[in-house]
């Protein structure tokens, strides 16, 4: 028999199942906390609390497994490196006190900042926590995607490939002495240790926890995360802040209302956004901050393909009117590259002429290329900023008579056929991890770097090769300076890429906020000295 | 009613493992690495080759598939590659929210929707219903992304009706989503209300029931209203089904952490494999559930299919 109450049966039943498994009580918005340890750090009623916005959740809430830049914008804030960045971009210790480099520049000698506490507030920081830390990011176990800024440190292989249950190159002597031990000289070893994942961590019963400003208070439910000061930190005077909370926003245009409604303090500006903040009703009434930052863009020609000669290239680059670009389409959140480094990088050489536009030129030079290869298929990323510029920059080389299809593609998938080497020429950039000319040079054009590795173009150049080897085990500051300027001298020569510009970041912050500074890198920021006057 | 039960089952279970082979096809032929996704921009091919074999991604699709199928037959639902979360966990999490703002925007286009498309039927040619004409064709013309931006810019910007668009700490957080949502809904069921409406309206029982001197509410309710509810009840419970899996649209205009965002940006846009695999074939259960719940209402609300079963 089949009657209608059954069938409302059936229908409770199957509702009452949803409900046991998904255990909806009414209200959506129970907010998850880590197990145990954050309690210590309530914020109390009425405390200070800075609102900002994230554009995507976190891949990771473990430094070790962090590589992306909006994970590392949040856990630079709860984890501490050995040494860190400070505003001139120079190393200076973190949770070391003092460091030593020997002579020759393979021993990196550490003594650790005393009674620095962990955020469970028992654990003291020691050699060995170090040791561990390091070993932690190091061990394949891990499955770190950063492995390898440990990999210049003697004993590496040998941990890794599981011959050895340490790595002997790193020396704990007593408990607040580490030394670090490198193969051979490596110029940029200290900055690796700058980066987030590098951070000491601490094993506490599964969780990862550091000595920085802030703990994770509420875990990310896909709409917020909250961090909580963390009152075990060192310098807890220095923080004004009793909370973080990061709204995650993934529309940019959301993003500005919230803040124009005062429900977020600190706003990142798109470029297409920027006009609608630097003008003066607007600054009167927010801060604006300009920082530039440490990136190149560029259109890359893929040289496993061949069909870009080295005068084509260099034509093509004379070709496009870059500060036409800036001043109408940019409104001046970019500076034209004249290579790759940018003009805050140590290493920036303003002697470098780099292509200056020159159309008439540069059909000039096309006059001996077969008309073939005068047409192209350019790939760049869909998304709204790209979709003027590319248009722009098609119609600068079509008066040079050069032909280009403009092709569009997901970002996931045009990563993907970039490093297989399918692609002809992209618009890409770089941005960069710790503030050197290694990182400029080494991952864009070493052709150990081919794909994956951050060479896009696939360029290879023996004499760049070995300059660019030389250069890692380069330690005199003046010397190391000299040959990356003519590495990049020489690397624009043979233009694998049209070099195109270094960006501006432009950022809003409310009148309430005081001591916010756009960082120069992303893991500098920890929020220590910043204010809310509320 | 076992043996109807026990045939559904099985074309269910069918489906389902369909649905789990294309999906893995699809993931494993689409465009993307996710290794790629993980590493970061600048790799060094011993971490790459460390994750792809830690991933069993350098293993040819069949035996993806089956690892994948042994994971499923252990209701596992696998961790995701670039966060290392249980799916499972996240759509514990996230499914709610979900359900919460499918059933608060469903509520709203069902009331609207019917209130407005039974009542333009009962005055046909009236103000009331060329009003409601005009508004059914705004309503199903305005896409959420334009609905959306209008709503919060009015009621949030302009007049400060709403303190915040985004946010998650009161039901006041719903009333935007909900709108923006359930608009399109309502405008559709509007539209097949009225028609239904007034093909019933023109059948001889209700002529019938009429000149038997009924009172005009007694008709309009139990004759009109109750026989025009089937096909009504297929639009609702078929957009249901579809905002259950998910409306990335509107959860990315308000911040709304559902499991749309979830499929698009974590999923898709990172390549992330297992949570496309599982994603898809939660949504598929949801659908497949929705269409179960549609047919039983069918049977209570139509004696005739009721007997036909009996029948058989």
């Amino acid at each position: 028999m089949i009657k209608s109450k059954n069938i409302i049966l059936i229908v409770s039943c199957l509702f009452l199942l949803l409900t046991a498994v998904f255990n909806l009580n009414g209200c959506s918005c129970s907010e998850t906390k880590p197990d145990g340890g954050a309690s210590t750090n309530q914020t109390a009623a009425g405390g200070k609390s800075l609102k900002l916005a994230l554009s995507s959740d976190l891949t990771a809430t473990d430094p070790a497994l962090s590589s992306d830049v909006t994970s590392g914008q949040v856990l630079s804030k709860i984890f501490e490196k050995l040494v860190n960045l400070n505003n001139d971009l120079a190393i200076v210790p973190e949770l070391a006190d003092t460091f030593e480099i020997s002579a020759d520049c393979t021993e990196f000698k550490f003594v650790l900042k005393k009674g620095v506490l962990f955020s469970d507030g028992k654990t003291i920081l020691n050699a060995k926590i170090v040791k561990d830390s390091f070993q932690r990011v190091a061990s394949p176990d891990t499955v770190s995607p950063r492995a390898n800024i440990f990999d210049k440190i003697i004993g590496y292989d040998e941990f890794v490939s599981k011959k050895s249950d340490a790595i002997s190159g790193i020396a704990v002597n007593g408990d607040y002495e580490i030394t670090l031990k490198i193969k051979e000289p490596f110029a940029p070893f200290l900055y690796n240790l700058t980066m987030v994942p590098a951070s000491i961590t601490l094993n506490d019963n599964g969780r990862v926890i550091g000595t920085g400003p802030f703990v994770f208070d509420r875990k990310s439910d896909g709409a917020k995360l909250t961090l909580a000061k963390n009152h075990h930190y060192h310098s807890a005077d220095k923080v004004f802040i009793d909370e973080i909370v990061f709204k995650i926003i993934h529309d940019q245009m959301t993003q500005i209302s919230e803040f124009e409604l005062g429900n977020i303090d600190i706003l990142n500006l798109s470029t297409i956004n920027v006009n609608r903040f630097v003008n003066d009703a607007n600054r009167a009434k927010y801060n604006i901050h300009k920082q530039p930052k440490l990136n190149v863009y560029y259109i890359a020609f893929n040289f496993n393909k061949n069909i870009f000669s080295e005068n084509l290239r260099k034509a093509l680059n004379m070709a496009i009117n870059k500060d036409e670009l800036i001043g109408s389409l940019m409104k001046g959140t970019m500076t034209a590259a004249r290579g790759p480094f940018p003009p805050s990088l140590g290493a920036f050489d303003p002697e470098l002429a780099g292509y200056k536009y020159d159309p008439a030129k540069a059909k000039e030079m096309l006059a001996s290329e077969k008309p073939e290869s005068l047409k192209f298929d350019l790939y760049y990323k869909s998304s709204n900023e790209n979709e003027d510029l590319m248009q722009m920059i098609k119609e600068d080389l079509a008066k040079i008579g050069v032909t280009v299809n403009l092709k569009k593609m997901e970002w996931a998938a045009l990563k993907s056929e970039i490093v297989k080497g399918n692609l002809p020429a992209y618009y890409l950039n770089w941005s960069a991890d710790f503030p050197d000319a290694h990182n400029f040079l080494i991952p864009l054009f070493h052709s150990k770097n081919m794909g994956a590795g951050g060479n896009r173009a696939f360029f290879s150049d023996a004499a760049a090769d070995s300059d660019m080897n030389k250069l890692e085990s380069t330690s005199n500051p003046d010397e190391y300076k000299k040959l990356a300027r003519k590495i990049q001298k020489d690397v624009v020569e043979k233009a694998p890429w049209i070099f195109m510009w270094h960006e501006i970041e432009y950022a809003a912050s409310q009148k309430s906020v005081e001591g916010y500074d756009v960082p120069k890198i992303y893991s500098m920021e920890n929020f220590v000295n910043v204010k809310i006057n509320r | 009613m076992i043996n109807f039960l026990i045939e559904r089952f099985i074309y269910c279970a069918i489906t389902l493992l369909i649905v789990t082979f294309i999906t893995s096809a699809l993931v494993f032929l689409i465009p993307g690495d996710p290794v790629l996704s993980i590493v970061g921009e600048n790799a060094s091919p011993a971490v790459i080759k460390n994750i792809r074999e830690k991933l069993l991604l350098d293993q040819p699709f069949i035996v993806q598939y089956f690892a994948y199928l042994k994971r499923l037959a252990q209701f596992d639902l696998g961790k995701s590659y670039v966060t290392n979360l249980n799916v499972w966990d996240v759509v514990k999490q996230r499914f709610p929210n979900t359900l919460l703002l499918a059933l608060s925007a469903m509520t709203f286009a069902s009331v609207i929707g019917v209130a407005v498309g039974f009542f333009s039927a009962l005055y046909k040619d009236s103000y009331i219903d060329r009003i409601s004409r005009y508004f059914i064709l705004l309503g199903i013309s305005t896409p959420v992304f334009v609905l959306g931006v209008i709503l919060y810019t009015v009621l949030t910007l302009k007049f400060k009706i709403i303190k915040s668009i985004t946010g998650f700490d009161s039901y006041y957080n719903l009333i935007l989503p909900t709108i923006a949502l359930g608009t399109q809904s309502a405008a559709y069921i509007a539209r097949i209300t009225r028609s239904t409406v007034l093909d019933i309206k023109k059948q001889e029982f209700v002529k019938l029931a009429k000149s038997k001197g009924l009172s005009r509410a007694y008709v309009n309710t139990w004759h009109i209203f109750v026989n025009s509810l089937a096909p009504i009840i297929t639009v609702i419970g078929l957009d249901f089904g579809s905002y259950l899996n998910g409306s990335v649209i509107t959860e990315t205009i308000f911040g709304w952490p559902g499991i749309g965002l979830y499929i698009f940006k974590d999923g898709i846009g990172n390549r992330d494999f297992p949570v496309i695999q599982s994603m898809v074939l939660f949504c598929a259960i949801i659908f497949i559930l929705i269409n179960f719940i549609i047919d039983l209402v069918y049977f209570a609300l139509d004696p005739r299919l009721r007997d036909k079963l009996k029948e058989n």
